[in-house]
């Protein structure tokens, strides 16, 4: 519990250093520590769980409002967490349905909008700042967008996240052999992309 | 060979451009923006509590009387605001309207609306199966008032209609009468024979005669005698019935006589008042 001593207020703040899960979610489950120990769980998988979303949806202020809707669903949900899995998990699992329903409703207001160029997510990539689409780093951000959401997500989680397939299997609830082979046309669709653009 | 170079690896095999990509975070996002997050969540969340919590404790207990000192202050607020010969002035009515103009406003809304859709409920109104002659509904008020005009009226006071019901009983009952002497007493058989067979030849205007002849006591006296209770019943029944009708039917007036008559009984009420 010694994470738990440094989260008190009259002690120094919290390093990069982050607790355990298992003690946060212990803290969680105090009435007196439970603010504490979720501010110590959006601390600890902020980062990652943001960038994850912004490479789904692209644009900083959707990753903002799916990211602190995701949260907040976790602070209603997170007593009901079975702890045989684990909270990383778990977050990236409701991460990704958060970025699936996103993109969805998304695609919604895209067909009754007479707008949809501007709002296809290759055209949202152009608009970022310090695009430049001659180098290979946004010709990757521009290929992944080309693939099926499921296989981007995939692709992301390995590429980025170096997540293992035993890990990932369990946050998209499939198996290891249809990952590996999913990954496998993610980067050869992508390699095709960088070479002909 | 850890996670990292194991994926690395499996990476150079199936993409050696790929791997060889430098990995780069291309988005920008805000100043700050980590640092400041978790609070903003929390600020979310406590916002969502608020929305969907219980009330705070005593809430409902105080809540009628701090609403009422709400009102009162911002009352005091008001008038107080309000310069005292603005508030004066408006009380006094600065546009006229003509005399009773709100008292006849609905009908007039109503009439109006009805004269602007009146095309539009004629357009819509579901079609009969049934035809009718041409005009029939224009003529049809005219036509009866024709008929109610031509019609006879025939008056007949209660006294001669007892007097008639009376009458027509006592001779019914003379007849009956004499089938029974016929039946059982053969010797006055031939004196009650004369008497139906003069009966019985009697014209109408000899049988009107006969009976304008019969006094009110020979008429009590038979009833007394032959007649019993229902048929007393039943003669006054028939006699009330024929007074309500005959009340309906001494009355075939025109519009205007009834009008008059209505006028009359309003005027003299208007005045008895």
């Amino acid at each position: 519990m010694y994470w738990f001593f440094c989260l008190s207020p009259c002690l120094q703040p919290m390093t990069s250093q982050h607790p355990d899960d298992q003690e946060l979610l212990a803290a969680f489950k105090l009435a007196s520590t439970r603010e504490r120990a979720f501010t110590g769980i959006i601390k600890k998988y902020q980062e990652k769980l943001y960038w994850h979303i912004r490479r789904m949806v692209v644009v900083h202020e959707d990753a903002d409002d799916v990211l602190q809707n995701l949260f907040i669903k976790v602070w209603k949900g997170l007593d009901n967490f079975r702890e045989d899995s684990q909270l990383y998990t778990w977050l990236y699992r409701i991460a990704t349905n958060e970025c699936l329903t996103f993109l969805e409703q998304q695609k919604k207001r895209a067909s009754i909008s007479l707008s949809n160029e501007e709002n296809g997510l290759s055209n949202q990539i152009a608009a970022q700042k310090n695009f430049d689409g001659k180098k290979a780093e946004w010709k990757l951000q521009l290929a992944m967008q080309q693939l099926p959401e499921k296989q981007r997500i995939v692709f992301n989680l390995r590429y980025y996240d170096e997540m293992p397939y035993e890990e990932m299997s369990r946050v998209l609830e499939t198996s290891e052999g249809a990952l590996k082979a999913s990954y496998h046309h993610a980067v050869k669709k992508i390699e095709d992309y960088i070479l002909n653009h | 060979m850890n996670t990292k170079q194991h994926i690395q690896q499996e990476l150079k095999n199936i993409s050696p451009l790929l791997s060889n990509l430098q990995k780069q975070q291309v988005y920008t996002l805000p100043a700050e923006y980590f640092e400041v997050l978790p609070q903003q969540i929390m600020d979310k969340i406590w916002d969502t509590e608020k929305d969907s919590s219980q009330t705070p404790p005593g809430y409902f207990e105080t809540f009628a009387g701090k609403l009422l000192e709400r009102i009162k202050t911002e009352d005091l607020t008001a008038a107080n605001d309000t310069p005292h010969w603005l508030s004066a002035l408006k009380h006094q009515p600065t546009y006229l309207v003509p005399q009773h103009y709100f008292d006849a406003a609905s009908q007039r809304m109503v009439t109006a609306t009805i004269e602007k859709y009146d095309h539009l409920l004629k357009a819509t109104a579901p079609a009969t199966p049934y035809e009718i002659p041409a005009n029939y509904f224009e003529q049809l008020p005219a036509q009866l008032l024709q008929q109610v005009a031509t019609a006879k009226v025939v008056k007949i006071t209660t006294a001669k209609r007892l007097l008639q019901w009376a009458a027509a009983a006592v001779v019914v009952g003379i007849m009956a009468g004499a089938l029974y002497y016929y039946t059982q007493a053969p010797a006055a058989h031939a004196t009650l024979m004369t008497s139906i067979e003069e009966g019985i030849k009697m014209n109408d205007k000899q049988f009107e005669e006969k009976l304008s002849n019969l006094t009110d006591e020979e008429i009590s006296q038979y009833i007394q005698q032959y007649g019993n209770e229902a048929d007393v019943q039943q003669i006054t029944a028939a006699l009330a019935n024929e007074d309500e009708d005959d009340n309906d039917g001494d009355m075939p007036m025109s519009d205007e006589k009834l009008m008059d008559e209505i006028m009359n009984v309003l005027d003299n009420k208007t005045i008895s008042n």
